[in-house]
C-alpha cells in the first residue's frame, strides 16, 4: 500500500495549484462554486458527504453541458468539471478500500470523464493528464489479447490504378517526400489533393501499433469514447464509452456484430505517451493561423466507413496500421453527390462513391471521383472543403492533422 | 396539507440530515416552519440547490444560499415592491431569481452570483405597442417558469411572453386559450383549454415529439395528440408527459435514463420516442393496471405519476433517490413502478417534481 500514499502526496501537490486557478470559476452558480472552493482550501481530507456533494456537482454539470451545442457551453462549467474530477481523484485514492489494482483502474475512469466532458484549466492546463502520469507508475494487471495481435500486411495483386478504374476514378499522384516549397506551391496553393510516400519512415509507430497488445499494455485501462455503427449516417449509430482493452477486444478482433470505430479522437492529448510514437509534419506550418494543429487518431477494425463529406481545414490523413480506400471530388462537385439537408449533416452527402445508386443521384455522372488506397507509411493531402469518403479495408490505425 | 418528499438534500434544502433521502417522507422545507405553520405554507419551487417556499405573503429560499448550505431566509425584495406589497410571481433557477410583478409593470432579476438586482420592463415590440398596450392594461402574469436558458410568462388572458427581458410569443394560431406553459432544459410546452399541446425550442433530443430532431421557433401542435384532450403537461429535462381526459398519459423525448417508462421487451437499451407514446403500467404479476392517472410531473430525467388510488409511481433516474428507492438497488427503473400510497384515500393528493426531486402534496379533502 505504499505505492498508493506515495501516489496520494504526488496528487495532492496540485491542490495549491487548483486552488489559484478558483478565479477561472467565477461565474460559476453560488452553490457548486462555494462548495468547490470549500473542498479545494480545505487542508482536511474529505469525508464521505463531500463525496457524494462532489460527485452531485459532476453529476449537474453534465447535465449542464448537454445542453445546447457542445461548442457553445460556457467554459467555466466544464472547468468545474475538471476542478471536481480532480477533488473526486483525490478522495477515491485516498478512501476507496479496493485493492489497488481496482483502485488505479477506477482512478483512470474517474480522470478520463474529467478528461472528456472538462477542459483545461488555464493555471494547470495538463491536470488531469498529469494526474494519469502519476498513476501510470504503478503497474497494473493487464489483460492482453492472447491471439497473434499483430496486422499482417497482405500484397494485394490488384493494382492501384486497376482499383481506380473500377470506379472510373482517377488514381491520386503520390510523389516521394517533397520539399516544403514544392509542397506548397503545387498542393496546399493549389488546393490539390496528392500522397506523400517517405515522410514517416522515423516514426516509431510504424513498428509499435502493429501489435495491437501495444495499446493495451501503454493505455488498458483508459477510457475512450467510440462510435458503433458502421456509418454516422445510419439510425442506429450510437456512442459509448469503453477502456482501451475492452474496444481491442470487443471491437478490433470482432467479426460479427455492429461495427466500434475509435473516430475523430484526441487520443494524443489525453495519453500523452503515445505522442510519443508520432511527430506532427513539418508541413502543417504552412498556416494562417496560430492555432494548434488538431491531431487525431481513427482505431478501428475492418469495414469503418466515414460517409461522403468535407471538413473546413486542411488535413493530412496519415496512415499507420493496415489500409484504407478514399474517394475524394473536389468542392466543385457538391452539387452531383446531393449533400443532406438537415443543417446537422449539411457537410456529408447521400451517394456512396463504392456504389452508387444512379436511379436516385443521377447527377453523379458528372462528378470527377479520385481514389486511392492508402497504404502504411504514406499519407494523403485532403484540401480543404473537399469531399472524402474513406473506409477501411483491414485493421487500420490512421492519424490526421488537420490545420488552418 | 402535508409534504412527502425524496430526492436530493445536497444542499439540506429539506428538513433533514441525509444528503441523499431515498424513499417518501413527510418532511418540511425547514427546521424553522413549525407543525402550525404548514397550514399556512406553501411549496413554490424545487429547484436543484433551493427551494421557494411562501408563508402567508413572505417568500422564503430554503437549501442553498449565499455559498452555504442548510440555510433559511427571505428571498431579498427590491425594496420598492415592499413599500408599495407588488404581488408578485416567482421563479429561479441557480443563477438568478426573477419576480415579476403579476400587474406586468416590471420584473426583477436577481443575479445570485453578484447579489445585484436589475429591474426590467415588460418589453413590447414597437409595431404591436398599442394593440399590446390594451392588452396589459387588463391582464395579469399568473405564472413565470425559468429554464436554465430563459424564463417563460403566462398571462391569465392566455397570452405566452418568453426571455428575461419578456418579449410577445405569438399563439395565435393555437386552438383554445393557454392555460399552461412549461420549459424543459432547452425546449417549451404549453396547453389550451381545449386540450391541444404545442412545443417549440431545441428538438435534437426529440423532445419536440413531432417525429424528427428539427427545432422550432414557433410553437407547433404534436400532431400525435391531436383528437385527444389533454389536461395537464408536464417537461422534464429533455421529455415530456401529458395526461389526458381519460386519464392516459403519454410520454416522448430523451429516454436515456428510462424517463418515460416505455420498456422494450427486446430490446437492451431504452429506445428514445419522437412521438408520443401511451404510457402502461404493471402490477407485480405483470398485470396491466386500468386505473386512471391523475397528476403527472418530470423532474431533469424522471417522471411521477399519481393514480386515482393515491398510488405513486415512478420511472428513470434515481442516483439520489428521485423514485423515492434505494439508490444503491436501483440506480435508475426503465418502467413505472409502485413506489408509494398515501395512505388515507379520501386526500386529495398532486405531484411536482424538482430537477432531482419528487414530492407529494396532500391535502385533507374539507
Amino acid at each position: 500500500m505504499l505505492a498508493l500514499r506515495e501516489i496520494c502526496y504526488k496528487l495532492e501537490e496540485y491542490k495549491t495549484c487548483v486552488a489559484t486557478a478558483l478565479p477561472e470559476i467565477e461565474d460559476l452558480d453560488p452553490a457548486s462554486k462555494s462548495l468547490l472552493q470549500r473542498y479545494i482550501n480545505s487542508t482536511e481530507s474529505t469525508d464521505p458527504s463531500s463525496t457524494i456533494r462532489i460527485q452531485a456537482i459532476l453529476d449537474y454539470m453534465y447535465e449542464k453541458i448537454n445542453i445546447g451545442n457542445w461548442k457553445e457551453v460556457k467554459l467555466f462549467i466544464r472547468k468545474a468539471i475538471t476542478i471536481a474530477t480532480y477533488l473526486k481523484l483525490l478522495a477515491h485514492v485516498r478512501f476507496s478500500d479496493e485493492d489497488t489494482d481496482t483502485i488505479i483502474k477506477q482512478a483512470y475512469k474517474i480522470i478520463d470523464f474529467g478528461i472528456l466532458f472538462g477542459c483545461p484549466l488555464d493555471k494547470e492546463p495538463r491536470l488531469l493528464q498529469n494526474c494519469a502520469s502519476i498513476l501510470n507508475t504503478v503497474n497494473v494487471q493487464k489483460n492482453l489479447v492472447l491471439k497473434d495481435t499483430s496486422t499482417k500486411e497482405k500484397n494485394k495483386a490488384s493494382s492501384d490504378t486497376s482499383q481506380a478504374d473500377k470506379f472510373n476514378a482517377i488514381q491520386i499522384e503520390s510523389i516521394d517526400c517533397p520539399s516544403m516549397e514544392h509542397f506548397y506551391k503545387y498542393y496546399i496553393l493549389a488546393e490539390k489533393p496528392v500522397i506523400l510516400d517517405n515522410c514517416i519512415n522515423h516514426w516509431p509507430a510504424l513498428e509499435k501499433w502493429k501489435d495491437q497488445n501495444y495499446f493495451i499494455n501503454l493505455a488498458g485501462p483508459r477510457t475512450v469514447s467510440i462510435e458503433i455503427g458502421s456509418k454516422y449516417t445510419d439510425t442506429d449509430w450510437t456512442q459509448r464509452l469503453i477502456t482501451i482493452e475492452e474496444f481491442v477486444k470487443q471491437y478490433i478482433y470482432q467479426t460479427e456484430g455492429p461495427t466500434g470505430y475509435l473516430a475523430q479522437y484526441q487520443l494524443f492529448d489525453q495519453i500523452p505517451e503515445l505522442k510519443s510514437d508520432i511527430t506532427e509534419p513539418e508541413y502543417c506550418c504552412f498556416s494562417d493561423s496560430n492555432e494548434p494543429v488538431d491531431v487525431m487518431a481513427w482505431y478501428g477494425p475492418k469495414g469503418t466507413v466515414s460517409p461522403l463529406h468535407h471538413d473546413p481545414k486542411k488535413n493530412l490523413l496519415t496512415q499507420v496500421v493496415g489500409e484504407k480506400q478514399l474517394f475524394l471530388f473536389a468542392p466543385s462537385d457538391s452539387e452531383f453527390l446531393y449533400p443532406h439537408e438537415h443543417e446537422l449533416l449539411n457537410n456529408t452527402a447521400q451517394v456512396d462513391p463504392r456504389q452508387p445508386d444512379l436511379d436516385k443521384y443521377p447527377k453523379y455522372r458528372s462528378s470527377k471521383p479520385y481514389y486511392c488506397r492508402l497504404k502504411p507509411g504514406q499519407m494523403l493531402y485532403i484540401p480543404p472543403k473537399w469531399w472524402h469518403f474513406v473506409e477501411s479495408l483491414s485493421i487500420s490505425f490512421s492519424v490526421s492533422f488537420w490545420w488552418e | 396539507m402535508e409534504l412527502y418528499v425524496t430526492g436530493s438534500n445536497i444542499f439540506r434544502q429539506w428538513h433533514c440530515d441525509d444528503l441523499v433521502i431515498n424513499e417518501f417522507r413527510v418532511l418540511s422545507p425547514s427546521k424553522h416552519i413549525v407543525a402550525n405553520d404548514r397550514s399556512r405554507t406553501n411549496l413554490l419551487e424545487i429547484n436543484w440547490s433551493y427551494n421557494i417556499v411562501q408563508i402567508d405573503d413572505i417568500l422564503y429560499i430554503s437549501g442553498a444560499w449565499d455559498g452555504k448550505e442548510n440555510q433559511f431566509t427571505k428571498v431579498p425584495l427590491p425594496s420598492e415592491c415592499v413599500t408599495s406589497k407588488v404581488d408578485l410571481c416567482v421563479t429561479g433557477n441557480d443563477y438568478k431569481i426573477i419576480l415579476v410583478d403579476k400587474k406586468m409593470a416590471a420584473l426583477w432579476a436577481l443575479d445570485l452570483n453578484k447579489n445585484e438586482v436589475k429591474k426590467l420592463n415588460f418589453f413590447i415590440e414597437k409595431a404591436i405597442e398599442d394593440n399590446m398596450k390594451k392588452k396589459k392594461l387588463d391582464d395579469s402574469v399568473t405564472k413565470a417558469v425559468l429554464s436554465s436558458g430563459t424564463c417563460l410568462y403566462l398571462t391569465q388572458r392566455g397570452h405566452v411572453y418568453s426571455g428575461i427581458l419578456p418579449s410577445y410569443v405569438d399563439t395565435k394560431h393555437c386552438v383554445g386559450k393557454v392555460i399552461d406553459v412549461q420549459c424543459g432544459h432547452e425546449h417549451f410546452v404549453l396547453l389550451t383549454e381545449e386540450g391541444r399541446v404545442y412545443t417549440w425550442g431545441n428538438g435534437r433530443r426529440l423532445q419536440l415529439g413531432h417525429g424528427d430532431i428539427s427545432s422550432l421557433e414557433v410553437p407547433t401542435e404534436v400532431e400525435a395528440l391531436a383528437g385527444i384532450k389533454i389536461l395537464k403537461i408536464s417537461a422534464g429535462g429533455w421529455h415530456n408527459l401529458a395526461l389526458s381526459e381519460f386519464g392516459d398519459v403519454y410520454a416522448w423525448g430523451l429516454n436515456d435514463t428510462g424517463q418515460l417508462g416505455i420498456k422494450h421487451l427486446n430490446r437492451e437499451h431504452n429506445e428514445s420516442f419522437c412521438v408520443p407514446n401511451l404510457v402502461s403500467l404493471f402490477d407485480k404479476q405483470g398485470i396491466e393496471i386500468t386505473r386512471n392517472v391523475k397528476d403527472i410531473a418530470c423532474g431533469s430525467k424522471h417522471s411521477a405519476l399519481i393514480l386515482d388510488d393515491n398510488t405513486v409511481w415512478t420511472s428513470g433516474c434515481n442516483k439520489y433517490g428521485q423514485l423515492g428507492l434505494s439508490e444503491q438497488k436501483y440506480p435508475s427503473l426503465n418502467y413505472y413502478k409502485n413506489v408509494f400510497q398515501c395512505d388515507n384515500e379520501d386526500r386529495n393528493c398532486s405531484l411536482i417534481c424538482g430537477p432531482w426531486n419528487t414530492v407529494i402534496f396532500c391535502k385533507f379533502e374539507k
